[in-house]
């Protein structure tokens, strides 16, 4: 879990949350894949630079979708309930991810928008990669809930 | 049977590519989690939801699963990803998984699928939906 994080009824637009870091080494791909396969190790264009290049890709890339639950645990670490029910995420993925690729998950809050179920905490969002290069961008937002 | 291939010629806009019904088990959260490096009391324990509960993103791979249940495909290139959590899933619950395509199209000479999956909990209420937009094979696809 994220340690660190801000108390999100204090987020006002403009404010980001500490930066969060992730690897995703081939370990982390083939572990993954297993999730994937049922527990199999398979090569694909995940998992084997040669498949990749028959695929037209420069070599293995991660799945795109993978880092994409980094977001949403680090949402839910920090809106809880609000982000379980009542979360969204929407990204685009810009950049392949290669293995070894060292991530920085950013977040800034762009919006405070009420309705219904309460206050809506809406965040951009963003992976880096280690040269800082943006490989998937979006945006992520839940309710704040009273604690 | 043979299942057709992943390709513009074989899929429309509207088809259902597929239905299923799975239980949420408690390894299945197990093996999420290990995957991804994720842990949270939550998803062993009691939650705020009433016992424990599964990860937000526990289907991440089933739009793909359904999709492979039915046809014949080589690997998949997705460009976006949207989902919207309405509640968590509670481990041991049945749930309904329908994924269907939303639209098709072609632009700067490549074909793109958004294909949906809609996950229903027992009760028959929404627990997540998610959009995934890929690039698709274009085999006899004509622009426009």
């Amino acid at each position: 879990m994220s340690q660190g994080l801000p108390r999100p009824a204090d987020l006002r637009p403009g404010d980001s949350l500490p930066p969060l870091y992730r690897e995703i080494g081939w370990e982390e791909i083939r572990r993954f894949n297993r999730y994937v396969t049922g527990g199999n190790d398979t090569k694909n264009i995940h998992t084997d630079d040669e498949v990749a290049r028959r695929a037209g890709l420069p070599r293995a890339v991660a799945a795109g979708r993978h880092p994409v639950a980094f977001i949403a645990e680090w949402m839910t670490d920090l809106l809880g309930a609000g982000f379980l029910a009542g979360g969204e995420i929407e990204v685009t993925f810009v950049k392949p991810i290669y293995p070894g690729d060292r991530l920085q998950l950013t977040a800034t809050v762009n919006e405070r928008a009420e309705e219904e179920g309460g206050t809506r905490l809406l965040f951009e969002v963003a992976l880096l990669n280690q040269e800082n290069v943006p490989v998937t961008v979006g945006s992520a937002s839940g309710l704040l809930l009273s604690r | 049977m043979d299942k057709p291939d992943f390709v513009w010629e074989n899929l429309s806009a509207g088809m259902v590519v597929g239905e299923r019904e799975i239980t949420v088990t408690a390894e299945m959260v197990a093996e999420h989690c290990g995957a991804l490096g994720a842990d949270r009391a939550w998803y062993r324990e009691e939650s705020p939801f009433g016992g424990p509960i599964a990860p937000p993103m526990i289907f991440i791979n089933d739009l793909l699963a359904i999709y492979d249940e039915n046809f014949r495909r080589f690997g998949t290139i997705h460009a976006k990803l949207a989902y919207r959590f309405h509640r968590p899933a509670r481990v041991g619950e049945r749930v309904h998984q329908r994924v269907t395509v939303k639209d098709l199209y072609v632009r700067r000479g490549k074909g793109w699928i958004v294909s949906e999956l809609l996950v229903r909990g027992e009760g028959g209420d929404v627990v997540c939906t998610s959009l995934h937009t890929s690039v698709l094979s274009l085999t006899r696809a004509r622009e426009g």
